[in-house]
């Protein structure tokens, strides 16, 4: 009894511990925030390009053509809350 | 002194790969290019250090005081995976080109016999947390000047002419078990 007890403590901590590390590490998907039509206009093939391209560079955005208005300002927010 | 020598004995004399056999996958599978095989030893040494300070206080305030010690295997490998998945997230992030150098192998250390065996060693040889601590890190930088060496003979090898029947892993192994060789020579300084 007291082994199953002792196992799960320790399972329980230690995904606590990762999910906490995955948190950090992790960068959020940006893809949420893009328009969404896969034009490539950009020129990173599609949205799912685009949104890799910002992991390495965040003002990629701007190349993205389709972005206007309310889009553009909530991008424009949350680039801002990620510097 | 006794530190010392027992640095050199797990770093040398006993070494984990050549004289105990223990992570052979590894040895042969990332010592093809030299710059993945260090990061391959750099990752198992800080693994295996981590999780050998914590697999002490593992065992010896929890596992012991309850009189369930023969839960350790269990629980060493859950702690190693732990160790293994953060670093992984880590490495990732930090040096997305080692993460990919090193692909599938990064994961594996969890399955990573070196690893497993030096935190087992530790507790079956009753070792104090000072020894214990010498002996990981000599054990697993043992393990990465071993795959060092063998991944520049490799390097070397594949410049070179070989018969073709024993080009590519067969000279491998035939290299390592030389090295074994080399390696038992120096038992018994």
């Amino acid at each position: 009894m007291i082994g199953i007890i002792i196992m799960t403590v320790l399972a329980l901590i230690l995904s606590i511990i990762l999910v906490t590390i995955y948190g950090k590490t992790e960068k959020e998907d940006y893809i949420k925030y893009l328009p969404g039509y896969n034009c490539g206009v950009c020129g990173f093939g599609s949205c799912k390009g685009m949104s890799d391209a910002m992991k390495q560079d965040i003002n990629n955005y701007k190349k993205c053509k389709l972005l206007k208005g309310e889009a553009l300002e909530k991008m424009e927010e949350m680039v801002q809350e990620h510097k | 002194m006794n530190l010392i020598s027992l640095f050199i004995m797990s770093f040398l004399t006993e070494n984990i790969v050549l004289t105990k056999f223990l992570g052979i996958c590894p040895f042969v599978g990332t010592s093809s290019k030299e710059k993945s095989a260090v990061g391959m030893g750099i990752a198992v040494t800080l693994v295996v250090t981590i999780s050998a300070i914590l697999t002490y206080f593992l065992y010896y305030y929890i596992l012991v005081p309850t009189n369930t010690e023969y839960l350790k295997t269990l629980s060493f490998v859950l702690v190693v995976a732990c160790m293994v998945q953060s670093l992984e997230m880590l490495i990732k992030k930090q040096n997305p080109k080692l993460y990919k150098s090193l692909g599938i192998y990064l994961p594996l250390i969890t399955t990573n016999c070196a690893v497993l065996g030096i935190l087992l060693l530790n507790i079956s040889n009753k070792y104090s947390f000072l020894e214990m601590l010498v002996y990981s890190i000599g054990s697993s930088l043992g393990f990465t000047f071993v795959i060092y060496i063998f991944s520049t003979i490799r390097e070397n090898l594949s410049r070179r002419e070989v018969p073709s029947c024993f080009r590519g892993y067969p000279i491998a192994l035939i290299t390592a078990s030389i090295m074994a060789l080399l390696f038992a020579r120096y038992i018994g300084i």
